[in-house]
Order: structure tokens, then sequence, then C-alpha cells
């Protein structure tokens, strides 16, 4: 699933737990989405797989939960789908769309 | 047909008073207003619209814990202007800089001028008006500004939105034989069961001063497509007409709404709502073409046949989270 580089990635772990942070609204579209940040008035749009792991995160599942998830539903290889998924998930923490689970 | 709502807009103590006096009917809804905008004669209705009262019930901005303040900068009257909203559950209390103060109180659908800075006769009130204040009060009813050049083709509203200076006024104005104009800088659009659909009569200030409602047609349209217009010109003799996947299109959408950035919280979600709806409604496009007005007449007609041969939606992008 993920190579020793990918471990290493600050913040993204295949055990770490976010979910979407309480400002921001989803609504899916032909199955791609949008998110809106309601405190900067901000939009944003998501394909498929950005919905598959937005899903996923308001679930509540971990980030390999969503990754083993990605792998089935898109037929993807491993290394694929944790690229894929380790990639959105940092373009959403950029722009302070997730916060950390607490438990 | 859109059910008309009576809106209201009210003068300070320092403007002749007479509320009500003055009765506009843009976009389908009556503006009651305690000061005339002469302006807007052309909009300006002789009746009073049946069941209006002169006393309106009346709310001051009370101590209403805010919600949000936004800001943003807008061009108006020319000028790019510092525009502030404070927003509490009912009111918003909107400061244009050089253009005065107001209070829009979402319950009596009213407009309070507290503090104007310019005559309301002015060109620059009355892009005030027509601009960020209705377009937060009309919000409230599920009707948005779209800032957009428009046409009617069979019987149906095509709209280009785009960035200033992209042209889309410019490709909008052909020989009204050929399409009549619906709207040159700003459309009143709402969505509901029978999908997305241009209101009429909204007063057009962009180019060309005030123009008369007449000659921008008197029913609502359906608007079925949307074509943005990409600012990169191609070389040679391509016209370009690519549909936009539906979260593009919620997101175009989202962009070209005059206003979006000043509305509250629960205005926001519902802006969310309406870009979804809109964007499932209609086909939105990018439309790119070469530069020149020789080409015009050569672009039209290909969006003519284009429409005749109907635009699919397109499917989703790759993998991303992109901005909009």
């Amino acid at each position: 699933m993920n190579g020793p580089d990918e471990q290493m990635t600050p913040g993204i772990s295949p055990a770490e737990r976010l979910r979407p942070a309480p400002q921001v609204r989803f609504r899916e579209l032909r199955g791609e989405g949008i998110l809106l940040d309601l405190e900067r008035g901000l939009y944003f749009r998501l394909n498929e797989t950005g919905v598959a792991i937005w899903s996923g995160l308001e679930a509540g599942l971990s980030l390999g939960e969503i990754d083993l998830r990605l792998q089935s539903e898109f037929e993807v290889d491993p290394d694929q789908a944790w690229r894929e998924l380790k990639a959105i998930v940092r373009a959403m923490k950029a722009e302070r769309l997730l916060v950390v689970d607490p438990g | 047909m859109n059910k008309a709502i009576v809106y209201q807009l009210r003068g300070p103590d320092s403007l002749p008073k007479g509320a009500g006096s003055f009765v506009y009917v843009l976009a389908g809804q009556t503006l009651l207003s305690s000061i005339s905008l002469p302006i807007l004669e052309g909009f300006r209705h002789l009746d009073r619209p049946p069941g209006s009262s002169n006393s309106q019930p009346h709310t001051r901005l009370s101590g209403e814990p805010i919600d949000r303040a936004s800001s943003t900068r807008g061009l108006i009257g020319g000028v790019h202007r510092n525009v502030a909203a404070t927003h509490s559950a009912s009111e918003t209390a909107l400061e244009i800089e050089g253009i005065g103060t107001f209070r829009l109180d979402f319950r009596t659908r009213a407009i309070e001028v507290l503090r104007p800075t310019v005559a309301s006769e002015s060109i620059d009130f009355a892009e005030s008006l027509l601009g960020p204040l209705l377009a937060l009060l009309f919000q409230r009813d599920h009707i948005y500004f779209l800032h957009a050049s428009a046409v009617e083709i069979a019987g149906r509203a095509v709209l280009f939105v785009g960035e200033s200076g992209t042209g889309k006024s410019t490709l909008a104005d052909a020989p009204a034989t050929v399409w009549p104009r619906v709207a040159d800088d700003v459309v009143p659009v709402t969505v509901g069961p029978t999908g997305l659909k241009t209101l009429p009569n909204f007063p057009q200030l962009k180019l060309r001063g005030v123009l008369r409602a007449a000659e921008f047609g008197d029913s609502p349209l359906p608007a079925r497509e949307v074509f943005a217009i990409d600012a990169t010109a191609l070389d040679g003799d391509t016209i370009a007409i690519e549909p936009q996947s539906a979260s593009r299109a919620a997101l175009t959408i989202a962009t070209h709404t005059v206003a979006s950035r000043l509305f509250s919280p629960s205005g926001l979600e519902a802006h969310l709502d309406f870009c979804a709806r809109a964007a499932l409604a209609a086909n939105v496009s990018d439309l790119r073409y070469p530069r020149g007005l020789d080409r015009l007449p050569a672009i039209r007609a290909e969006i003519i046949e284009r429409l005749r041969e109907g635009i699919s939606p397109a499917r989703g992008e790759r993998s991303e989270v992109v901005r909009g």
C-alpha cells in the first residue's frame, strides 16, 4: 500500500483519522462534488476519487480504510490508490478543509 | 411565471419622504421606494401593486448577535470600492465605500438607506442598488444575479459569462433580428422544478446607460445553455465549444454570481444549493474563439449549430481539489 517514503510523509499515514472541517459543506453532482467553506466563502470541486475520499472521511474511516475502499471501487493498484489519496488529502489539508478527529 | 414579491427601499430623513410612493418593477419583482430613482424611470409603474400598503413594518438592527462579517472589492460607478457586510440572523448592514451605509431587513424585505454620501439620482447609487443591495435582498427569495450577457435563441435564453474584457457583450451584441437581447451585464435567474430561468426587465447599466425594460423582453425564459468565454484566444479559425463537467459548471456559476462574497453563512449555503441545481439544469460549456470582430458571425453560427445538435454534459476529470 505504501512504501518507506510515503510512510514518512508528514501528517499523512494510514492510521490517521481526519474529518471534514465543520464549516465546510459538500454537495454531490453526477458523481463529482463541490465543497464550500462557509467561513471564507470559497468553493472547491472534487472529481469521483475526491468524492469517494470525502465520503470516507464523513463516514469516519481512517486513511488506510479509505485507501482500501479506493482500491476496490476504482480497481486501481495499491500504489496508485495511496498516491492519489495522499495528494488529495494533502490538498484538502492545505485548503483547511479537514480537521484531525479528536477520537 | 415567478410570483412577484414586494421589496422596499426607504430613504433617510435627509431625503424627501413619501413611503412607497414610487413603484418600480425589476426582474418581475416590485420595489416600493420612498425615494425617487429617476435613473430607473423606464421601470417605474404608476399603479400601486395589489395588496401593497403604505404602512410597512419596520425593524431596527436590534442587537442581534453578529454571525459573520465579510468584505470584497467591486467595480461600482467605474471605481473599485470596498464593500463590507455584517450579518445577523435577519439583517445585513452594508457599507459601500464612497456610496453610503445601508441596512437590509430580510423580514420585511427592505433596504434602508442610513447614510448616503451620494445623491439617490446618481449612477453610483443606482449601480449600488442594482448590484450588491438587490443581489443580497433578492437572494433570500432564491433569485440570483449572474454577471453575464444573454440573448434569446429559439425561445430560450443563452447566457455568456466571462471575466471583464473577454467579449461577452460584444458577442451577444448581434442585430436584434438575429439574437434578441435578454441582458447585457446582469441577468437575474432562479432555478425551480422547470429548471433554470432568466427573469425579465432588469436595468442594464453597463455600457449604454440605462436601457428601457422593453428592450429586454417581458417574460421569463428557460435558460438551458451557458457559455463560459475563455480569455485564451485560439490561433487560426478554430472555434472550440467544450462541455464542462457538473462540478466545473457549478463553480462557473458560483464564480459569476454577483456579490456572492457578501452572502451570509445561510446565504452561502443556499447559494451552494443553487449552483448545484443550476449546474444540473443547464449545459455549461467553455467557449474559445479567435479574436476579431469579423469573426463574430462565424462564432454565432457555430453556437447555433451546436445548440441545434445538442450539447451533452462532460464526464468528470482527473482527481483534484480545485479552488473555484
